[in-house]
């Protein structure tokens, strides 16, 4: 289960060996500016080597620029030579085309895409092997099977004969792997292997990488903006920003000693110590003080079921119950399937249960099942539905506020920021609770104090969405919900797309605002540290079920369920390689 | 890719991490730091074009509501069929009547018809489609499903029967137009409000307890917008080419009122001999829908703050 790489060391006449990839001052821009200003590093054979760097230092370019990919409108200078080749910058498409997959090979981030979805996966890994070498569509196929036998999938003739969409994500990331180790390159580049897939499958998919590389000697350029993987699976580390190698050197030494401060600033970042509310650390709730206020979200035996075509079904909530009392930081932990959006959905009225009640702010959501057509994109057919009554709902909706995943996708990128963020403020019910909301420029100002607050400059309501950063879209959704002061606020995976330094500025503000606002947390998260980073209560969620449940510290320093043990043991953390 | 290099600048917004090597971009100024853009701010050709072709059809309209070289509908100011002439510029018909006058008056009558025949369309389509997308199960399914047995009527056959039930005319025509292009309009529509309604801004919005009527308002309304601009552009175009063709049938505008289709149906006897005739409208009816059709695509890229240049 643990990822960590075979740790022996690479034999010392490696470096007479040919690297398996050289690259000198390489400059990549457009006809307006250059993003990638000169960079150079090399990676030998058999050797791994982590290229960390948020979105926009270029680590993808210069990937696509290795594998000769880059986009039409971008020009790249310099040297690249992979296995002993040429330059390749200074090759034809049509040479290229002759080493790439067969030299080096790349696997992407999003396995589903880059699978076509319309072919069984074993001929895909076979048309890769027939692409590069002689022998005949049956020899293709048969390797195909083999390469997926030595990327551990399961039943490899019957997966072969699979389309991508009938295996699980970390199972079409094998497929990826055998389809860039077909021809035994001599360098394989993974861009971010593991960013789609669950924690303890990723843990897996690192593991085989590791293994399959050292196993074939091939060089492997590991990119990430996650330093805890690149600790993990790489030996040596090539830090860019900008466009620019700020650091580079042994994995080990690079992590204790950091020569330039941005690496430090990544380092600093990376490592989420958990961070004790200072009101509840103050006042410990348990369940039988009896003077205790009662709980702000109360969960009680809630299932839900959701129909699928033919009449089957399916139980994203099998009887949960839960208790969270006010101010309390509460972070609800799962894979993806494991029900934490369907609870999230469920708590801020957008979903119904199947039965069971969900208690929010003092209003109990109580079950009346109503039978009515509900359209789906295939039929027309009966279903259940919850029916609360609007006052009911309106009353859940003012107290409890969202915040999402996705930072583009839950900002209208119609509107402007000023908009966006006071709209909630629009709704009567809303500001029932704050009478200086009344007329438009009270409202206004509410919205300034509270992008203010977030940490947003002050033209930021003028402008649109899309001339924010990642982050910052991020602060933005956290205003939106923060502005009619909610009791609870949920946040559901809120920096799970972000970058590394800008998550620990992220969790600050969700942890500032939380004690300064007093309003209850609810962090729903895949992440293990994350959680714990900002949360003192715990629960873990697996197939429908919360399998274990308790005060941080103790679910992490001693879980009861196996389930929790293996989700520990797959959080990459940095201290997990000390050499 | 795009993606891939608009977030440097972005990145350098953020700019909270502590200070390092300044690369060479981070100098640079804001605007540049932003990365290329495919959509250049300012010139937007399409739209230019389509611009200048309307402005040219509606400037016709215009002018001949008050001036035209000659009385649009007085036969016998030159000799009939002669061609094009430093006088008649785009000659006389058969009945001796100046083709220019006749085109710039047309221009008037297709104006009319494809404003009122889109915004029919337009008006009722775009809330049905709304609706349907946004309240889906029965309501929805009704509003489709009679949606659909509309579609099933070509749009002709529709001015065609409308135009022996209440006579030929062209206020029947349009409205006919306009009915049969409402099923287009609530297509478009509804797959639109789809997509908008499974975003996490509608969720947001519904979080905060926002009404229906809020939501299509202020979500899902200016999200739809560019395509139903491309759908009123293009629709444009048909009502256009379909008052012709309806006048060409004897069925739209009925003589002597100058309309583009008609005065195509007259030349058609002359083709080969007077071929200014058929040249002159026919000119006039692509420059129209061509010009529409161009507007339509610039107003939907223009419209979109996000291939706005930053600030």
């Amino acid at each position: 289960m643990t990822p960590a790489a075979p740790s022996s060391p690479p034999p010392p006449q490696i470096a007479e060996v040919t690297p398996a990839l050289v690259v000198r001052d390489l400059r990549i821009g457009t006809q307006a500016r250059e993003l990638l200003h000169g960079i150079g590093f090399e990676v030998l054979a058999g050797e791994r080597v982590g290229l960390i760097g948020e979105s926009g230092s270029g680590k993808t370019l210069t990937a696509l620029a290795v594998m000769g990919l880059l986009d039409d409108n971008l020009t790249a200078s310099g040297h690249v030579h992979v296995a002993g080749e040429r330059n390749l910058l200074a090759r034809s498409d049509l040479q290229l085309v002759r080493l790439r997959g067969a030299r080096m090979s790349m696997v992407f981030q999003e396995p589903m895409t880059a699978l076509d979805p319309l072919r069984r996966v074993g001929a895909q890994v076979a048309e890769v092997i027939r692409l590069h070498s002689a022998g005949g569509r049956a020899a293709a196929r048969l390797r195909a099977v083999e390469l997926l036998t030595e990327v551990g999938l399961p039943e490899p003739a019957l997966t072969a004969r699979a389309y991508p969409h009938q295996l699980s994500g970390g199972q079409r990331q094998r497929v990826l792997i055998a389809m860039a180790l077909a021809n035994d390159p001599a360098l394989l580049i993974a861009d971010e292997p593991t960013t789609a897939l669950d924690v303890t499958v990723q843990a897996r998919i690192l593991e085989l990488l590791a293994k399959v590389v050292a196993k074939r000697g091939a060089g492997l350029l590991f990119i990430t903006h996650d330093l805890a993987l690149v600790s993990q699976v790489c030996e040596r580390v090539v830090v860019l920003k900008d466009g620019v190698v700020v650091e580079q050197g042994a994995v080990a030494e690079v992590f204790a000693d950091p020569q330039h401060e941005y690496t430090r600033t990544l380092l600093a970042a990376s490592s989420l110590s958990p961070r004790l509310s200072p009101l509840i650390s103050a006042t410990p709730y348990s369940a039988q003080n009896a003077d205790h206020p009662p709980p702000i979200i109360r969960l009680t035996d809630v299932t839900r079921r959701y129909p699928r075509p033919g009449g089957r079904f399916v139980d994203a909530l099998k009887g949960i119950s839960l208790e969270i009392a006010p101010g309390e930081r509460f972070g609800l932990v799962g894979e993806s399937g494991s029900g934490k959006t369907t609870t999230l959905r469920l708590l801020a009225g957008l979903d119904m249960p199947t039965s069971g009640t969900v208690e929010v702010a003092g209003v109990t959501l109580a079950h009346t099942p109503v039978v009515e057509l509900v359209e789906t994109t295939t039929e027309t057919r009966p279903g259940q539905r919850f029916v609360a009554s609007a006052a009911e709902l309106a009353r859940v909706r003012a107290n409890l506020q969202l915040v999402f995943q996705d930072p583009m996708g839950s900002l209208n990128p119609r509107m402007r920021v000023g908009n966006i963020v006071g709209e909630p403020l629009l709704n009567p019910a809303n500001r029932a609770d704050i009478p200086e909301a009344t007329t438009r420029r009270e409202r206004r100002a509410l919205v300034r104090d509270i992008l203010t607050a977030v940490g947003l400059p002050n033209d930021a309501a003028r402008r649109y969405p899309h001339q924010f950063s990642g982050g910052q879209r991020q602060r933005i959704s956290i205003a939106r919900a923060l502005v009619c002061r909610p009791k609870v606020l949920v946040a559901d995976e809120p920096v799970s797309a972000l970058d590394v330094s800008v998550r620990a500025q992220v969790l600050e503000l969700l942890a500032r605002l939380a004690d300064e606002r007093e309003f209850t947390l609810v962090l729903v998260s895949h992440d293990l540290a994350v959680v714990r980073h900002l949360c003192d209560h715990i629960a873990v969620m697996r197939a429908g079920e919360i399998v274990e449940h308790g005060p941080t510290e103790q679910v992490w320093a001693s879980p009861k369920h196996e389930y929790t043990m293996a989700l520990k043991a797959a959080t990459p953390t940095m201290s997990k390689r000390r050499h | 890719m795009s993606q891939i290099i608009q977030q440097p600048g972005a990145k350098a917004a953020e700019g909270r991490t502590a200070s390092v090597v300044q690369p060479p971009s981070a100098r640079l100024p804001e605007a540049a730091a932003v990365g290329p853009k495919r959509y250049k701010p300012g010139i937007h050709p399409q739209l230019v074009i389509g611009v200048v072709l309307v402005t040219l059809i509606v400037a016709a309209a215009v002018v001949s509501m008050f001036w035209t070289p000659y009385d649009p509908l007085r036969a016998g100011v030159g000799e009939p069929l002669a061609g094009p002439s430093t006088t008649h510029w785009f000659g006389i018909d058969r009945f001796g009547r100046d083709v220019f006058s006749r085109i710039m008056a047309g221009a008037q009558l297709t104006l009319y018809v494809g404003v009122i025949a889109v915004s029919i369309a337009a008006v009722i389509g775009v809330p049905i489609g709304i609706i349907a997308g946004m309240r889906r199960g029965v309501p929805g399914a009704l509003l489709m499903r009679g949606s659909d047995v509309l579609l099933a009527f070509p749009g002709l056959l529709l001015a065609i029967i409308f135009g022996a039930a209440f006579g030929a005319g062209t206020t029947t025509a349009m409205i006919a137009l306009g009915i049969g292009a409402i099923p287009a309009f609530a297509r478009v529509a509804r797959s639109g409000t789809l997509q908008v309604m499974r975003s996490d801004y509608v969720l947001a919005a519904r979080a905060a307890n926002r009404s229906s009527w809020a939501i299509a308002w202020r979500h899902v309304l200016p999200n739809i917008a560019g395509l139903i601009v491309v759908q009123c552009s293009v629709n444009f175009g048909l009502a256009v080419l379909s008052e012709a063709a309806l006048s060409f049938l004897g069925l739209g505008t009925t003589p002597p009122a100058p309309s583009w289709g008609r005065m195509l149906q007259e030349s058609q006897q002359f083709l080969g001999s007077h071929d200014h005739l058929a040249l002159a409208p026919g000119i006039a009816i692509a420059i129209a829908v061509l010009g529409f059709n161009l507007l339509g695509d610039g107003l939907r890229d223009v419209l979109d703050p996000r291939l706005k240049g930053v600030r």
